[in-house]
């Protein structure tokens, strides 16, 4: 049988019928902690802030040349036993429509913010996806030494929003292009390239006017802020490679714009090693302030040690120490023992 | 073999529509496989279903020969392409597949 004539068969097949095929899935994950740090005697147990259990659905139906598509996930948090709690345990983490075809993809509804997709991904100090994001994110627990929210650098990224997304198709064999308008003003742009072992992303942020709204992340923390996060402009740029030995390296610069005219800016490093189910890496942030008068603020730095285990598919296990300076003095220490199971 | 490259282009534009945006979601599930979702619906041929007359109308009146576009040889790359695409289609046995084995049947008639 001429591999042609296969070809030829099935394509005229595509071709000649008005071709439709729906899929519909369902899809979770749970995803748990234990914490401990310095700043509390207590052990804390539930999700990291960004690290939650979900579970969605979506569906596709294939038209022809073009694809629509429909999401909806729910986040949840630990849940009712924590005896601080006084709202509901879940948030609406994706709501969506979409459309893709020849000419990229359209996305309009509730969702992940284009900065976020691009990045979320290889923050824990390895080269695995984590939950966490322990060191990128500058996250070391749920609270820093003075219960701020220790995800700094997500000031130069936004998170879940209100937003239409366009997204082209790949070109120069492994590059994608994104833009996003946001509720309120705000737009996204950014450019990603994941290729050969390399990975590349580029993005900028203006919150718009929702700027000036209460800080999403800070009410959950209950050390609320001026302006989502402080920030009204963000901007970064990753970039890493991993070698086909499994060392990987990645590096990560931000900077942000605030509320009351200050800056931040943000670095971070990471050497890693994956070999199969394992993966150890060391990574370092720093973060660094500029007030309006161009005064500069306290340096701060954490040091995070990762070790992932993937004992099946679907099945992560971490352990994670980070160590915690500002303007070098040993300030934050945080444990963390977790895992997720998807389904 | 000029009609393949015009069928590759076909089927790969069809592909390119169905990449994940989002690294995290092509992550495998525990008790999902490679998928990391549980399929509760998958139905090929909607369309043909909802419009048998029409659907049988063009069966009927269109041949492979008509239809497949002019164009040059086909590339490695984009051959293979096709038939990662081919393979799809018959482990899923999809309505695509049954017309394929359909036209196999043809051929053998025909000549």
């Amino acid at each position: 049988m001429k591999k042609t004539a296969l070809f030829l068969a099935i394509g005229s097949s595509l071709l000649v019928t008005n071709s439709a095929i729906a899929d519909v899935s369902v899809y979770g994950r749970i995803t748990y902690n234990m914490l401990k740090d310095d700043t509390s005697k207590d052990v804390y147990f539930g999700r990291h802030e960004f690290a939650e259990s979900n579970f969605g659905l979506k569906g596709t139906f294939d038209y022809g040349n073009v694809k629509f598509g429909a999401q909806l996930e729910v986040g949840l948090d630990e849940g009712v036993s924590n005896v601080l709690h006084t709202e509901g345990n879940s948030r609406t983490r994706i709501q969506e429509l979409s459309i893709a075809g020849d000419f990229g993809k359209v996305k309009l509804g509730t969702g992940a913010g284009i900065t976020w997709i691009i990045s979320d991904v290889d923050q824990s100090g390895t080269w695995w996806s984590d939950p966490l994001g322990m060191s990128q994110r500058f996250g070391a627990s749920r609270r820093g030494p003075a219960a701020e929210s220790q995800t700094p650098l997500v000031q130069a990224q936004s998170i879940f929003n209100e937003r239409i997304i366009y997204e082209s198709p790949t070109f120069l064999d492994g590059a994608k292009f994104y833009a996003q308008m946001s509720e309120a003003s705000g737009y996204e742009v950014a450019i990603k390239y994941v290729a050969n072992g390399w990975r590349v992303n580029i993005w900028n942020v203006d919150y718009g006017d929702v700027d000036r709204d209460d800080d999403p992340q800070a009410n959950i923390d209950e050390n609320a802020t001026a302006g989502f996060l402080g920030a009204t402009e963000g901007r970064g740029i990753l970039a890493g490679y991993k070698h086909s030995s499994g060392v990987n390296f990645t590096a990560t610069y931000g900077t942000a714009d605030q509320v009351d005219d200050s800056t931040r800016e943000y670095l971070n490093w990471k050497l890693g090693y994956t070999k199969d189910k394992h993966a150890v890496s060391i990574s370092m942030g720093n973060y660094s302030s500029e007030d309006a008068a161009g005064v500069s603020g306290a340096d701060h730095t954490r040091t995070t040690l990762a070790y992932n285990f993937k004992p099946l598919a679907g099945v992560q296990l971490w352990a994670q120490a980070t160590k915690g300076d500002t303007d070098d003095q040993e300030s934050f220490n945080a444990l963390v023992l977790g895992g997720l199971v998807k389904f | 073999m000029k009609h393949t490259l015009g069928i590759a282009i076909t089927l790969l534009t069809i592909s390119s529509a169905t990449l994940a945006d989002n690294e995290m979601e092509k992550e495998p599930g525990l008790f999902t496989g490679k998928k990391g979702a549980f399929t509760i619906l998958k139905t090929d041929n909607l369309t043909a279903e909802a419009q048998p007359q029409k659907h049988a109308e063009q069966q009927g009146n269109t041949s492979v020969e008509d239809i497949i576009p002019t164009a040059p040889a086909l590339s490695k790359k984009a051959e293979f392409a096709l038939f990662k695409k081919w393979k799809e289609h018959k482990e899923n046995n999809t309505a695509q597949y049954q017309e394929f084995l359909l036209w196999l049947e043809y051929k053998e008639i025909s000549h």
